[in-house]
């Protein structure tokens, strides 16, 4: 068992790894909330109180040191409302609509008014300007040449990237495409290289593109893994059973 | 492993005309080559500070790192109020973390960013995930019902986990399954989000979901989680 990350043991109302068969009783009375906490303060704490159904008592059960859950009786006394599906016929709707577009409460702009001004800077732009403004930054997309789509595999941000020449870049690199074959020495998400060299992922996914097609970098095809496919679920579900 | 730079060279021309073809085929004369490991992707979502990141952290080999990716405002359609204008830039900014399985195998864990209005990258952040994992806090339950709706419409499969705080459950997990009014086959679940194990138990009911889902992919499942229970 992990110590916790706070010190100490952890609460003994919580499964111990190295008890499979009784791991499994517990995980699962714990997980549907039915068992009490024993060891931990007695009362709901004040501020869940609000929420609470008045008419609904505290139970206590004979040597327990804690309080069941408090069984609100009336569902609809939770404070929060009840979330409306969207496709239950009224007023509003709270589902995000599919594409890249803002909900339909918001005041969403057409796609072509993100091109039409200013689409290389950002900073404050009026309509109609043709010039950066004062206080412009080039946007990161400006560095990788406008280039925006590949014609490459799919690069997501978890895909593997490796360096063909194990790391070792050829002397004329820029210095940024430089740091990614050097860091891509052993297989490197793009993320990864996002986050340890300091860019934005937009830009490393475009210049792990561009570094692929010049035959810098090697990226697995599209068949490499289908998140779909059961064997591989299930090598996953092995994996993560075995981490303590 | 050396590459000479006769062989360098050719295998850049051969990229060159045209091929996915060097990249996605190892080319069989490399006797130092290796296949890099499968990389697969858990997306963790939720509202602001339901402990997302606590969750990565908690699993992840690594400390968490943090992605950014730049917005426009125009693109998500928040209006600045502060300069007047619809085209000032933003970064969102995602937490990530990464487990390996086995010598050829990772596991990322991607948290959503925080900000529940920037639901259309999430499009891209779920492409070729395995499943989610919706987290919520049980007292602010309603930080969590975008992200669910999100999750509902998409294909992907997903749970929802009650992050408990010192092991009490504020609500019965029945009551927070009403209020967010997912279907029967969708786990609900509590767990510590500071626990290793507890994660742990967590992914592995997001995965026996996705493993359902991917067995029975007319149905979305083959039957429903008993009430709030995990389905074993």
């Amino acid at each position: 068992m992990t110590p916790d990350a706070a010190g100490g043991e952890p609460p003994a109302g919580l499964p111990a790894a190295d008890d499979a068969e009784r791991a499994d009783t517990d995980a699962a009375s714990w997980f549907t909330g039915a068992r009490p906490v024993p060891g931990t303060d007695t009362g709901p704490p004040p501020h869940i109180r609000p929420y609470l159904n008045r008419a609904a008592p505290v139970v206590r059960t004979e040597g327990a040191s804690l309080p069941l859950p408090v069984r609100v009786r009336n569902p609809g006394a939770l404070a929060v409302p009840r979330r409306r599906r969207p496709d239950e016929p009224s007023g509003r709707t709270r589902a995000l609509p599919p594409g890249p577009t803002a909900t339909p409460r918001r005041d969403a702009a057409p796609p072509e008014a993100r091109t039409r001004h200013g689409a290389g800077w950002a900073g404050r732009a009026r309509d109609g300007d043709d010039e950066p403004p004062p206080d412009a930054v080039p946007r990161p997309f400006v560095l990788t040449a406008g280039r925006v789509a590949t014609e490459d595999p799919y690069i997501g941000m978890e895909t593997q990237v490796t360096a063909r020449s194990g790391g070792s870049p050829p002397g004329d690199l820029a210095p940024q495409l430089s740091a990614i074959v050097t860091l891509c020495a052993e297989p490197t998400s793009v993320a990864e290289i996002s986050a340890r060299l300091r860019m934005h992922l937009g830009v490393a996914r475009i210049l792990v593109a561009d570094l692929h097609a010049a035959g810098l970098l090697d990226v697995p095809g599209e068949d490499a893994g289908k998140a779909t496919d059961p064997d591989l679920i299930m090598r996953v579900m092995r994996g993560v059973r075995d981490l303590s | 492993m050396s590459v000479t730079s006769a062989e360098h060279r050719g295998q850049g021309g051969q990229v060159g005309a045209g091929g996915q073809a060097a990249a996605t085929h190892r080319v069989p004369d490399r006797p130092t080559d290796r296949q890099p490991p499968l990389a697969v992707k858990i997306v963790v979502a939720g509202g602001f500070g339901v402990g997302k990141t606590t969750a990565v952290a908690a699993i992840s080999d690594i400390p968490p790192l943090t992605t950014e990716a730049q917005m426009t405002s125009a693109s998500i359609g928040v209006d600045d109020l502060r300069t007047g204008s619809p085209k000032t830039s933003t970064t969102v900014a995602m937490d990530f973390g990464c487990v390996k399985l086995d010598r050829a195998l990772k596991l990322y864990l991607f948290g959503t960013p925080g900000q529940a209005r920037f639901g259309f990258m999430w499009d891209d952040l779920i492409r070729g995930a395995m499943g989610a994992v919706v987290i919520v806090d049980s007292l602010r339950l309603d930080d969590c019902y975008s992200s669910v709706d999100y999750f509902e419409k998409s294909q992907l499969p997903f749970i929802v986990a009650v992050n408990t705080f010192n092991g009490v459950l504020s609500h019965p997990l029945k009551d927070i399954r009403w209020a967010l009014a997912v279907g029967d086959d969708v786990p609900v679940v509590a767990f510590d989000a500071r626990r290793r194990t507890s994660v742990r138990d967590t992914l592995l009911i997001m995965l026996d979901r996705a493993l359902d889902m991917a067995l029975n992919p007319q149905s979305g499942g083959a039957h429903a989680a008993p009430g709030e229970a995990a389905g074993r």
